[in-house]
């Protein structure tokens, strides 16, 4: 039910109850003085008459009824005259006042006074005494008629003039529904203007809030999203550089190793061949192949150092822990007074290349920066690995100020967190009190594919 | 003058001929076969029989490790002295695990090389000294000094072990009967959790507890 409908019905009912107390004493009024009336006028009329009878008695019943159609109508009583065989000798006639009009019977009923008739014994006959209110009750009729039209043009008025207040009160309220429907359909530029009233625009600019609301969090929401996206494409760009980076370094690292170095080892060793045949026989020849094998050594040495910072091939033949610990136990030979302790878990070999090497650079890089800027004398290398993810810990002793590595841009921070991010991992930097820094670094267990 | 029989194993022929030409200016050594791949190396063994076989552990096909493992399977008492350009630790380790009883670096096998092979054939090890100081530094597996699972003359027996004597060598030294120094072995490789004599040798250097260049 609409609350328009709602209101009205209660006016309605309100009226209907104030309209039926004005009737109800409206009409209670007209029966008193009905009563009042036809009683008064029944007892004088019979008083009237009781005493006629001592006057006309004695000229019998003919002289009786000739006194009373002398005498007409006695106010509102109807006066029959009968004899003794209840022959009807006299009744009187009609009154003259609104004849033929008639109030409806159920108002009769409800005002009528109920009297019954009053007979007066005659000699040989007698006369009968109705009261008759009808004329009473027509008055009273005639003053209630205008006033029940004029309660049921109050019905029709008052229905109609709240009808169409209600209607411009809630107009704001339909804005509001339209409104609402408006956002659910998901247009949510919606807003709501010049409504009227001051609840009207108190709502009006509360639903404009609401609807600004919940564009600026969809607009946020698919900003965030965007970024989201923009982001994994980062990463996944940044993986794949990463990835084709290692493999030109893996490249060329085999190829210095398997070509070069062996040539180098032959040149090495036909030059050792010679300088042992020249001994003693020709210095010249002997030295000058002693001059070739150190060229040799030379360039062995330098074809090493460029392999271990290219890429160290034992990544790719043994696996991440042999890696790691050829890198560790190179540390330990070029820092003899640094203490390394590692925990790495022989599960290792089995992760996938590109995990494998993100964390083989990780620890790379977090051991330099503990040696190279940090001058440390104790690094710790800890791995777990679970069923779906491992973690990496990397704790030194030196000098490193979390705060400064991660202001400075340098250090290969950024590096570190690009290769852990990429692979759907997290990095972590934090200070060890009094010295030191502590790398976490959580990234989910991706294995190697079994071998077909 | 019996001569020590050599197989070298390297698939770049340029290699296996300076290696050749080095070993033929030692009266004493000869070198009767040679294998351009782990496969050929596996295949010729038997026929050959060399006393020493230098093997380089990166070839393509199975590679030098594989045929290590496969070749000490199947003759115990195969000497090999595996060789590599890699100037790590896994390499070395890796291939004294599989069952090699030598380890050069290609840097320094053109000098020792002659000696490494003669050591070989006397039944000894021998690591490059530059490859077993690295082996003897490096720390990182954490496990305890065998000095503290074991007791006084299991540590003597294995020491002697890691070095790569024999049982029987080994008895008469400490004069104790053979299957008294078996126990001790089985005990060792309980303790230790050893499979055989090179992870023996690989754990003494580790611990800087043998020298085997001497």
């Amino acid at each position: 039910m609409s609350l328009r409908l709602q209101v009205n019905l209660i006016i309605t009912a309100l009226m209907a109850i104030f309209a039926s107390v004005l009737i109800g004493l409206q009409i209670d009024n007209t029966r008193r003085s009905v009563h009042e009336e036809v009683v008064g006028a029944n007892v004088v009329a019979t008083q009237l008459l009781s005493r006629m009878q001592w006057v006309y008695g004695s000229s019998g019943l003919a002289g009786m009824a000739d006194f009373l159609n002398q005498v007409g109508r006695i106010r509102a009583n109807e006066v029959e005259l009968r004899d003794d065989q209840n022959k009807l000798i006299f009744n009187s006639p009609p009154s003259a006042y609104k004849v033929g009009r008639q109030a409806p019977d159920w108002y009769t009923s409800i005002v009528s006074p109920p009297l019954s008739p009053k007979e007066i014994r005659l000699p040989n006959g007698r006369l009968v005494l109705h009261a008759d209110a009808s004329r009473a009750v027509l008055d009273g009729w005639d003053d209630l008629r205008p006033m029940l039209w004029m309660v049921l043009a109050g019905f029709v008025l008052g229905n109609a003039v709240v009808y169409a207040l209600m209607g411009r009160a809630l107009k704001p309220l339909h804005h509001v529904v339209q409104g609402l429907r408006d956002m659910a359909d998901g247009n949510y530029g919606i807003r709501l203007t010049a409504l009227t009233g001051r609840e009207g625009r108190q709502i009006g600019a509360a639903f404009n809030h609401m609807a600004q609301s919940v564009q600026d969090s969809i607009e946020a929401k698919r900003q965030a999203r965007e970024a989201a996206l923009a982001l994994a494409e980062n990463r996944e760009l940044t993986q794949i550089i990463q990835n084709r980076i290692e493999l030109e370094r893996g490249a060329i690292s085999r190829e210095l190793h398997d070509e070069l170095g062996q040539q180098v080892t032959a040149i090495k060793s036909v030059g050792l061949v010679i300088a042992r045949r020249a001994a003693g026989n020709d210095p010249a020849i002997e030295q000058s192949a002693r001059l070739v094998i150190n060229c040799a050594d030379q360039i062995y040495d330098g074809m090493h150092r460029l392999i271990a910072k290219l890429r160290p091939l034992a990544l790719d033949h043994f696996g991440l822990h042999d890696a790691l610990r050829d890198l560790l136990g190179e540390c330990q030979l070029q820092h003899p007074h640094l203490v390394i302790n590692a925990h790495l878990p022989e599960s290792l070999d089995t992760l996938d290349d590109a995990l494998a090497t993100a964390i083989f650079r990780i620890v790379q890089e977090a051991v330099n920066n503990a040696l190279r800027h940090a001058q440390a004398k104790h690094i710790e290398v800890r791995m777990s690995v679970a069923a779906q993810s491992l973690q990496l810990e990397v704790v030194d002793d030196g000098a490193g100020v979390v705060l400064q590595f991660e202001s400075s841009g340098r250090y290969g921070l950024s590096g570190m967190r690009e290769r852990a991010q990429a692979l759907g991992g997290s990095f972590q930097l934090n200070q060890v009190h009094p010295t030191g820094v502590w790398i976490q670094v959580n990234l989910p267990v991706i294995r190697k594919p079994a071998h077909a | 003058m019996h001569k020590l029989k050599v197989m070298l194993v390297d698939d770049h022929a340029v290699v296996r001929m300076g290696f050749k030409l080095l070993l033929e200016s030692c009266v004493d050594i000869e070198v009767v076969a040679e294998a351009d791949s782990g496969e050929a190396a596996c295949q010729a063994y038997e026929a050959v029989a060399p006393d020493v076989v230098v093997m380089d552990i990166a070839m393509p096909g199975m590679g030098g490790i594989e045929a290590i493992k496969r070749l000490a399977a199947k003759h115990s008492h195969v000497r090999i002295l595996a060789l590599s350009a890699h100037e790590d630790i896994s390499h070395p380790m890796r291939a004294l695990q599989a069952g090699a009883m030598g380890y050069l670096s290609k840097r320094s096998a053109p000098e020792v090389l002659m000696d490494a092979i003669r050591a070989l054939a006397q039944g000894q090890r021998y690591v490059d000294a530059q490859i077993a100081q690295r082996i003897a530094l490096q720390t990182i597996s954490g496990d305890k000094s065998p000095v503290e699972k074991l007791s006084a003359r299991e540590f003597e027996v294995f020491t002697q072990l890691a070095r790569g004597q024999s049982v029987a060598q080994i008895s008469d030294t400490l004069s104790l009967s053979s299957s008294t120094v078996g126990t001790h072995l089985y005990n060792i490789k309980q303790k230790l959790g050893l499979s055989n004599q090179a992870e023996m040798t690989l754990l003494a250097l580790r611990h800087g507890l043998i020298r085997v260049t001497d």
